[in-house]
């Protein structure tokens, strides 16, 4: 039996153990504890890993991995996001600048990016529409990154399924 | 699921004893539907290419799609080079595979689920910022897809208006925005018609967002006598030498239902 990974990462409140609840087959284990940032309106707020589990007809397992969000735990991205599959970025569009957020995960995970098949997920564009996606894949184009960016709900399975297919499809096309 | 049935004519035992084998280790991936077939009717058939065309005539059907196994295939679609190759072999298959399954129409017929369209019913659409051009580049006219052996490359993520929330798309930009693809190759990976798949380069083409380059001409060596220099890759462990495989993928992909 193997283990595989699949790490989410994104800004508190971007919705990572969202994400994880959606596909998981099991609940989502969660490490938060109260949010003490006045700034950000959420009661609780992720400082371990949440953890989600998919178990293929195999039994191989998909471990997936939601990092805390908040930069001052970025020590432990590239430790988590070693010999990962994938990584999916979340972003919250309702955010103050959330361009400037999808920069702090491309360069905490720089070094991992360079092979690693990376999607970038962006929240709450119904109410928030602008920036709109084409900017933040101008911001990618400009930081030298050509990255699949999808609005999504991560509330919504499908959508972060679709996040999923699309690492599966840089996964195939780095194999042929 | 179907089975698609593959033919082999006039190769040698060996050969046809490779391509056995190469069956047997792709069948363990679920999307792998064809099988080998010595009665028609044949799906398709891989002809020696010194075979006389009255010895598989009899057994080509309507439909059947024939290749011709030989020394050099030179890039056409009906020819494969030796020695066979397990990826072209494939690649090939899967081409033959989307036209009799899919009949040319789009594999999914649904979008996204909840369409991240930024307007409803008859509100107007957001308006968006114009898309950035760079100042110095002189704006030549858009190259074509069909103009020879080409691979395609996306150099930025295309808007939300080209894409149309189309799962298809999504998938066919993110394989090109993966490394540089030919566009057999780009029919083979996404499973997509290539009438499709060729209209969806044209727009990103027109759109400004793949750089396109002429692949050198078959027996193109250098100067020195030496073969072209392979497109660089990323300097980390392939996906292979991280357990990562076709099985892998299409067992994640059925874990979550994706088709």
């Amino acid at each position: 039996m193997k283990e595989h990974k699949i790490i989410i990462t994104g800004t508190m409140g971007a919705g990572k153990t969202t994400a994880i609840a959606a596909v998981s087959e099991i609940p989502p284990i969660v490490t938060d504890v109260t949010n003490n940032d006045t700034s950000v309106d959420k009661a609780m707020t992720t400082v371990g890993f949440d953890y989600g589990l998919l178990t293929l007809e195999n039994g191989d397992r998909i471990r997936l991995f939601g990092t805390p969000g908040q930069a001052r735990f970025r020590f432990v991205w590239s430790v988590v996001a070693k010999g990962a599959l994938g990584l999916v970025i979340l972003i919250d569009n309702s955010r103050p600048d959330p361009v400037d957020d999808l920069k702090v995960y491309l360069e905490g995970f720089a070094s991992e990016l360079a092979s690693l098949p990376c999607v970038v997920g962006v929240g709450r564009t119904e109410t928030h529409p602008e920036p709109g996606l084409d900017v933040m894949a101008q911001a990618l184009e400009d930081m030298g990154h050509v990255f699949p960016v999808l609005p999504v709900d991560v509330r919504q399975r499908d959508d972060v399924v679709l996040l999923v297919d699309v690492l599966l499809s840089q996964l195939e096309a780095d194999l042929s | 699921m179907e089975l698609l049935k593959l033919g082999l004519v006039g190769l040698p035992p060996a050969e046809a004893s490779l391509i056995a084998t190469l069956f047997r280790l792709h069948k363990v991936e679920p999307s792998f539907i064809w099988t080998l077939a010595t009665m028609p009717p044949f799906d398709a058939l891989l002809v020696d290419a010194e075979c006389e065309e009255a010895l598989f005539l009899p057994l080509k059907g309507a439909g059947t799609r024939v290749a011709r196994l030989g020394a050099d295939a030179n890039g056409a679609s009906d020819r494969l080079s030796r020695p066979i190759r397990s990826d072209l072999l494939v690649r090939w298959l899967n081409a033959i595979e989307v036209e009799i399954l899919h009949g040319g129409q789009d594999q999914f017929s649904s979008t996204l689920s909840t369409s991240k369209a930024s307007h409803k019913g008859d509100e107007p659409m957001q308006t968006r910022p114009p898309p950035v051009t760079r100042p110095a580049e002189v704006l030549a006219p858009a190259p074509t897809v069909a103009t020879g052996a080409r691979t395609f490359k996306l150099r930025r993520w295309p808007s939300q208006e080209l894409l149309k929330g189309d799962v298809n798309r999504i998938r066919m930009a993110t394989l090109l925005s993966r490394r540089p693809l030919q566009v057999a190759e780009l029919v083979s990976l996404s499973r997509v018609p290539e009438s499709r798949c060729v209209a969806f380069v044209d727009a990103l083409l027109n759109a400004r967002l793949v750089d396109s380059t002429d692949l050198p001409a078959p027996n193109g060596a250098g100067a020195l006598g030496r073969s072209p220099a392979a497109p660089s890759r990323p300097a980390v462990a392939p996906p292979k030498a991280r357990g990562v495989g076709a099985s892998l993928i299409a067992s994640i992909r059925k874990r979550f239902g994706i088709g």
